[in-house]
């Protein structure tokens, strides 16, 4: 009873976060310099040509006027149709969005699945070589771009040794996606190995700090092993901060998923973003940025709601 | 005194143990050739002061010292000897034949287990046959000899849903679930109110006699000792400098040290005991702080918690009050709504007779220039980055328009006031010790010659040697200066050393309040004598009469409650 209430206190609060951010993203676009008119139409338009696209898409009235008109259309449902595409832009990420939800999701599994036992592992182990050699590892992956790590995985796995095709998979549907598991190889951990560093990192931290607490010279008091404490006490207390912090993570996994789908080919939402970006395509760039507003909201509801079911002082306070 | 049989296993025997730690800027020597014997039954008290080393003996009995610490000696618990590289011999040993009671309840049980799963863990460890079925049951059963009530529905609780002794109960349920031989208790006390903390100490004295255990009691209270000790073993700076039984120790002690820092023990003044009487204050000018039916509501709704109640406190010219309570009373509220820190919801504060709701801007500043505060924790309250001259010199420049060289002449008035060397005044407070930092917190306090000093449990931190000069040199600045102090501290002793009129505070409100000789020896109110009889005086003779007498206080009180 008192999450449910919790729940839909936070909901009406992320109902109103996309709002607002809906105000800004309008205003930002609105005010890039000459407008969508030349990016469609071309530089050969001549000013009448471009004129006249502005009346019939309506950017020449008023900023409020064409946002309350937006507003008033998303409320039905309406995202608006592409400038470019000859789509409508619920139609095009209806299509895209499960494409890079698979590749951000499998990303983001076998990043954790490898940074949190790494993290605790290291932990365990604090400043040992083990632990520094990981440590130094880790830094090499935060520090490099993903588009550089990306081409050098392209050049290393298929050109250097052509085990893995360079080419994400192409299919229309979620399902033939996973048809050519081979080809989401490289995006997946293009994808994962920033995120490991990020993560092992932050497990190690919240490990270190959660082993010197009290609780855990109660346990060994007790005649526990230091094996079992790490498993049984140490290791739920750390990941508590680790769950917080991967709700913020998400804005930060779509952006890698910019770069990977740009450089693997992969047709999902990102490519979608960046194609639609050059342009630019107002309602196309409008209906990525509502999503992953609404991702990221639900993201940081997700963490809190996980906090509140494992850690019982949080459930208390709500 | 002691009853142990000559020729027993002792259940803890420690020879000349020394232990270095490998720090940064050298191997720092902790414990040097300690050698001490626990029989069965007995409770050896191991006293000193920060830094003394008595924890790293406790730890190193455990084998739970850090890594970067060297022991050498030996070590027997009930007949074996504790190797702390076997990891296997250790994990059997701990939690079956010693067990061990920290000082911090709110920190010492991990936040997302149940108490019970905790309870059972300790059972399951060292009993291989028991299920999960048998050592719930077993932590229900312990949770009833500790003295919680309603275990069957605790045992499910977490540790945030208990308060601070309750969770000090479960400690120690933990500690004894397996009967070990002996029990090791480090300052199992300190971070409890003193009703709490005499309740703990009859429970672990009961179920030591009870199972026979050995107990090994690290503590820096020498009431604590007097109440539960039957033999106390001083160190000082590494080194066991006596050992004895309670009474010769604390009422004939033969080193000088023990001497000194028995000398330095604030002692609680009880009835019969004489006490120079004290001028009363005068009230014939407008009092320095007034605060007239206070109430400070946190929160607001279904949630909110009245923290002050109608509290009425009125504070006359250089006179020192002091306020007393357990954590929770409000006293501290008190002291940060009398400094404008908090808006009260309801009832007036008036400082110097101005009513400090209604001035506003400069008028304000000016008021609150006259006043200085000391706040409880040194290293907390000093910024780490200021130089002492520059955390000294800091309401100057916020209040007055001063030059730097008058800035400097007048820390360096002040460094001397609080008798510390003026070679201190270019160092950073991490470079001073405990009670200096708390010395540069007074000087700074005191730099604008404030009416009003507001010292919040301001030697509550610090040992009692440094407590006794930090006080001595906070009453000869008041003699000399002539400000009025408000005196915020849970220690009885120290108020009654320090002021004259005491109130005594609970649940938010004024229970109490009088001349610290009325109040605090022949107490009107109910809980003030609870409160008194609660603190444990560092006199065993007396503390065994003062233990008795509110034991039978309690069962005359249940009796009464049993009474149809």
């Amino acid at each position: 009873m008192e999450i449910l209430r919790f729940m839909v206190k936070r909901a009406g609060q992320a109902v109103i976060v996309v709002f607002i951010v809906t105000i800004i993203v309008f205003l930002l676009l609105h005010s890039l310099p000459g407008g969508p008119a030349r990016g469609v139409l071309g530089i050969q338009a001549t000013p009448e040509q471009l004129e006249l696209f502005n009346k019939e898409q309506g950017l020449d009235r008023p900023l409020v006027i064409q946002y309350l008109d937006y507003l008033g259309r998303l409320l039905q449902g309406n995202l608006g149709e592409s400038f470019v595409l000859n789509a409508s832009v619920s139609d095009l990420l209806s299509q895209r969005v499960p494409k890079t939800l698979v590749l951000s999701v499998l990303s983001a599994v076998v990043a954790l699945s490898i940074a949190i036992p790494v993290g605790l592992w290291q932990a365990a182990r604090r400043n040992r070589p083990a632990d520094y050699a990981l440590t130094a590892l880790s830094f090499v992956a935060y520090a490099t771009p993903v588009f550089f790590l990306g081409l050098v995985m392209i050049i290393v796995f298929t050109q250097w040794f052509p085990w893995l095709p360079s080419q994400a998979p192409q299919a229309d549907t979620v399902w033939g996606i996973f048809a050519e598991p081979a080809a989401l190889v490289l995006p997946v951990v293009t994808g994962a190995l920033g995120m490991i560093a990020v993560f092992s990192r932050y497990m190690r931290s919240s490990t270190l700090d959660n082993l010197s607490e009290d609780y855990v010279r109660t346990a060994l008091a007790k005649g526990t092993s230091r094996k079992v404490v790490l498993r049984r006490h140490v290791f739920r207390n750390s990941l508590t901060s680790v769950v917080t912090m991967l709700g913020y993570y998400i804005p930060v996994l779509f952006g890698g998923a910019l770069v990977v789908e740009q450089l693997f080919n992969y047709p999902g939402m990102g490519l979608l973003f960046w194609n639609a970006a050059q342009t630019p395509d107002f309602p196309v760039l409008l209906g990525c940025v509502l999503i992953i507003s609404i991702a990221t909201v639900i993201g940081s509801l997700l963490a809190d709601l996980t906090q509140v079911l494992i850690d019982p002082r949080v459930r208390e306070s709500q | 005194m002691s009853k142990t049989v000559e020729g027993s296993v002792p259940a803890l025997s420690v020879h000349d143990l020394e232990v270095v730690f490998s720090t940064e800027t050298g191997p720092v020597s902790a414990v040097r050739g300690v050698s001490l014997v626990v029989h069965p039954g007995e409770v050896l008290a191991l006293v000193g002061e920060s830094g003394s080393g008595k924890s790293t003996v406790a730890l190193s009995v455990m084998g739970l010292l850090p890594g970067n610490a060297t022991t050498s000696g030996i070590i027997k618990v009930a007949g074996g000897t504790i190797a702390v590289a076997d990891e296997a011999a250790m994990c059997d040993a701990r939690g079956r034949v010693m067990g061990m009671v920290f000082q911090e309840p709110s920190t010492a049980l991990n936040p997302l287990l149940t108490i019970g799963l905790q309870i059972a863990e300790v059972v399951r460890n060292h009993d291989k046959s028991a299920t999960r079925a048998t050592a719930r049951q077993k932590a229900i059963d312990l949770l009833t000899a500790v003295g919680i009530p309603r275990p069957e529905e605790r045992v499910d609780h977490y540790p945030s849903q208990l308060s601070g002794g309750q969770r000090q109960r479960v400690v120690i349920a933990i500690a004894i679930a397996n009967r070990p031989q002996l029990l090791i208790a480090d300052e199992p006390t300190t971070a409890l109110d003193v009703t709490v903390q005499a309740n703990i100490l009859d429970l672990l004295r009961t179920l030591a006699k009870e199972m026979n255990t050995a107990v090994l009691l690290v503590t820096h209270n020498m009431g604590v000792v007097a109440d539960f000790a039957e033999r106390v073993a001083v160190m000082f700076r590494g080194e066991l400098v006596e050992i004895g039984a309670v009474e010769d120790v604390l009422l004939r002690p033969q080193h000088p040290y023990t001497q000194r820092l028995l000398d330095a023990v604030p002692r609680l003044a009880i009835a019969g005991s004489r006490r120079e009487p004290q001028d009363p204050p005068s009230h014939l000018a407008v009092p320095v702080l007034e605060l007239d039916n206070v109430d400070v509501v946190y929160g607001s709704g279904r949630r909110s918690f009245k923290a002050l109640d109608g509290v009425t406190l009125s504070l006359a010219h250089g006179e020192t009050l002091g306020l007393v309570g357990e954590s929770g009373s409000g006293k501290s509220t008190a002291g940060r709504t009398a400094i404008g820190l908090l808006k009260p919801t309801a009832g007036a504060v008036r400082l110097f007779g101005k009513d400090l709701g209604t001035v506003r801007g400069r008028e304000r500043k000016a008021l609150l220039s006259q006043l200085g505060i000391v706040l409880q924790d040194p290293v907390a309250s000093l910024d780490p980055r200021m130089s002492v001259a520059d955390c000294i010199a800091e309401p100057m420049l916020v209040h007055l328009k001063s030059s730097a060289a008058e800035r400097r002449k007048r820390v360096g008035e002040l460094l001397d006031a609080v008798h510390l060397p003026a070679a201190v005044i270019g160092r950073y407070p991490h470079e001073l010790s405990g009670g200096q930092r708390q010395r540069v917190s007074i000087a700074r306090a005191l730099i604008l010659e404030p009416r009003l000093l507001i010292a919040d449990e301001a030697t509550s931190a610090l040992d009692v040697s440094v407590q006794a000069s930090v006080l001595s040199v906070l009453k000869e600045l008041q003699d000399r200066l002539g400000f009025a102090c408000l005196f915020i501290s849970h220690d009885l002793a120290v108020v009654q050393e320090m002021a004259a009129r005491v109130a005594v505070m609970r649940s938010g409100r004024v229970v109490e309040s009088g001349p610290t000789e009325t109040t605090l020896i022949a107490p009107r109110d109910e809980y003030t004598r609870d409160l008194l009889a609660a603190v444990p005086v560092p006199d065993p003779i007396v503390q065994r009469r003062r233990r008795e007498e509110r034991l039978a206080g309690m069962n005359q009180d249940r009796s009464l409650v049993g009474a149809p």
